[in-house]
C-alpha cells in the first residue's frame, strides 16, 4: 500500500512540476498603443529581477514618475533563480504585473511568445538615442519589434591587483599577447593561478568575449546563416581553450575572495564584482583596479548583459507603463537611480553610457567602465539562439574537458544552431 | 449449532437476500460518503485532474502561451528515439539511483548494527547520524557546494593540498558529478535508513540470537541467517522508498550546477538527471508538452522498477516458504 501510494505520489510530483505552469492557457496579445491619458490608473506594478539591494533604485525612478504623473509605482523583487518561471507563469495566466525586468534576452523571448507589448507603439522621448549601440542586436527582434530595453547593465571587466603588478613590473595588459606574457611572468614569480574567470569560465558567456575579440560572430548580420565555424571563431576558441590547458585557469568559477587574498592576480568577471570588492574587502582599497578585457586580433570587446524592462501583455495600463520606461531613461530618472545607488553603496550601471561617469566608483574604474561600454556587445537576437545555446555550450565544454578538436566541436555547435535557426 | 442444521439440500434454491427499501443504501452509507466528499473533491481537483491534463499535454506541442497543438505520440518518439540529452539524463539517473540506494542501505545497515542498543552512547550517535535527514535541504546542498569550491579555502581542496595535491575544479569535472551526488545522498540518507533498520533489528526476538549462540553460531552467521532474513520487510521498504526518491533527484543538481537561466546539468551534462531535464524543457524552454511527456516516462520507469522490486520480493517470500 505504501509502495502504491509512493508510486502514485512519484508521478504526481513529477507531473506537478510541469502542471504548475500549464493549468490553463491564454493567448498573449499586443496592445493598440493607448496613451497614458486614456488610461485612468492610480498605480502600476513592476517585478524587478534581482536582489533587495536594487529596490531603492527602482523606487527612486518610481518617485520621479509619480511626481511627474501622479501614478504610484509598486516595486516587487523576484529572485533570478525563479524569475524566468514566475514571469512565464504570469504571462500564461494573464495575472501579473504591468512591467517586468529580467535577462537581456528575455524581451525578445517573451515578446515572441505574445507576452509583451511592442514599445515602438508608444511615444518615447528618451529611448532611441540612448540605448548602447552594442545592445540593439540583442533587444530588437528580427521583425523589428522592441519588446524591452535595458534598465541596468552588467558587463565583463578585467579586475587586476595593481599592487602585485607593480611589484613585478608588469603593465596592465591590453592585448592577448601582453596578457600571455604577464601570465608567464607571474607564474615564474610563483603565482600558480594568476588568471581566473569568475563568470562561467567554461560557459558560452566567457567564450563569447574571445570569439568576438577574434573577429567572429555567431550568425551573419541578417541571421540567415550560422557563422560559428569561421576562421575567426576558430582562432578565438583556440585562444579561449588555451587558458585552461596551458595557463592553469580553473574550469570552475572561483570566488572573488581568492583575488582579494592575492592568490589570483587577474580576474575577469561581472561588473557586480566592483561592489563585491569595495564592500567585501575594504582593506584592498588602492590595491586593485579594473580595465577592459585585453583586445584580440580584431576587436576589443566584452559581453554585455543586464536587466531588460518591458510591458506585460496583460497590463491594463500599457501606455502608462511605457511612459515609466521613458522616465527611467530621462536625465531625472537616471540621476535619481544613481543617487539612490550611491546612498546605498550599490553599483548601478545605467543604460546610458553618458551617465557612467556619474556613478560612485573611483575615477579609474569609471574610466574603465566607460571604455568597456564603448566596445561591449550583447548576445545575438537571432531566433533560435536561446534554445541552441545549451548545446553550443556542451560543444565548447567538450573542447576543454574532453580534448575534442576545436574545428570538430564548432562543427557540432553549428549543426545544433542550424537546427534551431528559424 | 450443528452441521446438520445448516446443511441445505442440493436442489433447494438459496434464500433470497432480505429486501431493502429503496434509498436504504444511500441512507446507510450516505454520511460516510458525505464525510469522504471533501477529500474526494480535493483528490480529484489536485491529483486526478492535473494528471489527466498532464497526459493530454504530453500529446501536444504546448508552449504555455499559445493553445496546445495535438501531435500524438511525437513527443514520446522524439524523447525515446532521438533526444541524446534525455538518454544521457536517463543513464545518469540510473547510475545515481544504483549508487545512492545501494550505498545508503549498506551504510545504514552497518550503522544500525553498530549503534542498535539503548545505551546513551548509541542513542547519541544515532541522533548525530540522523541529523542530516532533518536538516534543511537547500542549506545542506550549499554547504556541499562550499566543500567542493575550486578555491583554496574549499574544504575538499584543503584536504587535497594537505596530502600534497593541487586544487581541483571538483564541480567542473564531469567524472566527479555523479560521485558527488551519491556522496551527498548517502550522507543525507544513511541516518534515516539506520533508524528504520534499528527499529527492525530491535523487533527481532532475542531468543533467536540466544539459541544461535548456544548452537555455536558466530556473530557473522547470526547476522546473515537471523538478522537479514527477519529484517527483509524493512529492507524492502527502505529499498523502494529510497529508489523512488532517488529517481526524482532535483535540488542538488539545480543548486550545485545551475549557472545561468537555460543551462542545467553541469559540465557536459554529467549531472543531468531526468527531473532537472524536465524542468529545463518545461520552464527554461517553454516546451510544456515535451516536459509532460518526460514526466510520464519518469512515471513509467518508477512504476516498472517498483513492480520488479515487488515481484522479486514476492519471489523471495515464496522461496522462504
Amino acid at each position: 500500500m505504501i509502495a502504491r501510494t509512493k508510486r502514485f505520489g512519484a508521478a504526481a510530483a513529477a507531473a506537478s512540476l510541469v502542471l504548475a505552469a500549464a493549468a490553463c492557457s491564454d493567448d498573449g496579445g499586443t496592445g493598440q498603443g493607448t496613451s497614458m491619458d486614456e488610461e485612468d490608473v492610480d498605480s502600476i506594478t513592476i517585478w524587478h529581477t534581482g536582489d533587495a539591494s536594487q529596490k531603492p533604485m527602482i523606487e527612486a525612478v518610481g518617485a520621479v514618475f509619480e511626481e511627474e504623473t501622479g501614478v504610484a509605482v509598486n516595486v516587487e523583487i523576484i529572485d533570478w533563480a525563479d524569475a524566468h518561471t514566475k514571469i512565464l507563469t504570469a504571462i500564461q495566466s494573464g495575472d501579473g504585473p504591468d512591467l517586468f525586468t529580467g535577462g537581456l534576452s528575455w524581451g525578445i523571448e517573451f515578446g515572441e511568445l505574445g507576452g509583451l507589448y511592442d514599445l515602438r507603439q508608444y511615444e518615447s522621448e528618451n529611448l532611441e538615442d540612448n540605448v548602447i549601440d552594442g545592445l540593439w542586436q540583442s533587444i530588437e527582434s528580427p521583425g523589428g519589434e522592441l519588446y524591452g530595453v535595458p534598465l541596468n547593465m552588467t558587463t565583463y571587466a578585467m579586475f587586476y591587483r595593481s599592487d602585485i603588478l607593480d611589484e613585478n613590473g608588469i603593465a596592465v595588459p591590453t592585448t592577448w599577447d601582453e596578457m600571455d606574457a604577464a601570465i608567464t611572468q607571474l607564474q615564474g614569480a610563483g603565482y600558480a593561478t594568476p588568471f581566473v574567470s569568475t563568470w562561467e569560465p567554461i560557459g558560452w558567456l566567457d567564450w563569447f568575449n574571445y570569439m568576438y575579440e577574434a573577429g567572429g560572430s555567431l550568425y551573419s548580420d541578417d541571421c540567415s546563416e550560422v557563422t560559428v565555424d569561421s576562421p575567426e571563431v576558430v582562432a578565438g576558441t583556440e585562444y579561449w581553450a588555451k587558458r585552461f590547458s596551458e595557463q592553469n585557469v580553473p574550469t570552475d568559477q572561483p570566488d572573488i575572495s581568492g583575488f582579494a587574498s592575492g592568490e589570483y592576480v587577474f580576474a575577469t568577471g561581472g561588473s557586480w564584482n566592483y561592489d563585491g570588492l569595495a564592500t567585501g574587502f575594504p582593506e584592498l582599497e588602492g590595491k586593485w583596479s579594473s580595465a577592459p578585457l585585453p583586445a584580440g586580433p580584431a576587436n576589443a570587446g566584452s559581453f554585455i548583459g543586464g536587466n531588460v524592462i518591458g510591458v506585460m501583455a496583460q497590463s491594463e495600463a500599457p501606455g502608462t507603463s511605457a511612459a515609466f520606461i521613458d522616465t527611467a531613461y530621462s536625465d531625472a530618472g537616471v540621476d535619481a537611480m544613481l543617487a539612490a545607488a550611491a546612498e546605498n553603496n550599490v553599483l548601478w550601471l545605467p543604460p546610458r553610457t553618458d551617465k557612467v561617469m556619474d556613478t560612485h566608483l573611483d575615477d579609474a574604474n569609471k574610466q574603465a567602465l566607460t571604455e568597456i561600454f564603448e566596445t561591449s556587445v550583447g548576445p545575438p537576437n537571432c531566433a533560435g539562439w536561446e534554445p541552441a545555446s545549451p548545446n553550443v555550450q556542451l560543444a565548447l565544454q567538450s573542447i576543454v574537458l574532453e580534448g575534442v578538436p576545436v574545428e570538430e566541436a564548432l562543427a557540432n555547435a553549428k549543426t545544433e544552431m542550424e537546427a534551431t535557426l528559424q | 449449532m450443528t452441521l446438520n442444521q445448516t446443511a441445505r439440500p442440493a436442489n433447494e434454491a438459496p434464500p433470497e437476500p432480505p429486501k431493502r427499501r429503496p434509498g436504504h443504501r444511500l441512507q446507510h452509507y450516505g454520511p460516510a460518503y458525505l464525510m469522504l466528499l471533501p477529500f474526494a473533491v480535493l483528490f480529484a481537483v489536485f491529483l486526478i485532474y492535473p494528471l489527466a491534463r498532464s497526459l493530454y499535454y504530453s500529446l501536444t506541442d504546448f508552449n504555455a502561451i499559445k493553445p496546445p497543438v495535438f501531435v500524438g505520440l511525437d513527443n514520446f518518439t522524439e524523447l525515446l528515439a532521438n533526444d541524446d540529452r534525455f538518454h544521457k539524463a536517463i543513464w545518469n539517473t540510473f547510475k545515481y539511483v544504483i549508487g545512492s540506494v545501494v550505498l545508503t542501505m549498506v551504510l545504514g545497515l552497518l550503522l544500525a548494527v553498530a549503534f542498535k542498543s539503548t545505551s546513551l552512547r548509541d542513542r547519541l550517535l544515532r541522533t548525530v547520524f540522523f541529523l542530516p535527514s532533518v536538516s534543511a535541504g537547500v542549506g545542506i546542498v550549499l554547504v556541499w557546494k562550499w566543500i567542493f569550491m575550486v578555491d583554496s579555502w574549499g574544504l575538499a581542496n584543503t584536504v587535497v593540498r594537505f596530502f600534497g595535491g593541487d586544487n581541483r575544479s571538483w564541480l567542473a569535472e564531469p567524472a566527479m558529478s555523479i560521485p558527488i551526488l551519491v556522496t551527498m545522498a548517502v550522507w543525507g540518507g544513511a541516518g534515516y535508513a539506520m533508524v528504520l533498520f534499528v527499529a527492525g533489528i530491535n523487533a527481532i526476538p532475542d531468543e533467536l540470537y540466544e539459541q544461535a549462540s548456544i548452537d555455536g553460531a558466530s556473530k557473522a552467521r547470526q547476522f546473515w541467517h537471523i538478522t537479514l532474513p527477519l529484517l527483509r520487510p524493512v529492507l524492502v521498504f527502505v529499498f523502494i522508498t529510497s529508489t523512488i526518491g532517488a529517481f526524482q533527484i532535483f535540488e542538488p543538481v539545480y543548486l550545485l550546477w545551475r549557472r545561468s537561466a537555460s543551462i542545467v546539468g553541469g559540465p557536459l551534462d554529467s549531472a543531468l538527471t531526468i527531473v532537472p531535464y524536465l524542468y529545463d524543457m518545461g520552464f527554461n524552454r517553454f516546451q510544456l508538452g515535451y516536459a509532460s511527456a518526460i514526466a510520464w516516462i519518469l512515471f513509467a520507469i518508477i512504476f516498472l522498477v517498483t513492480l520488479v522490486q515487488l515481484r522479486v520480493t514476492k519471489t523471495f517470500k515464496e522461496f522462504d516458504r
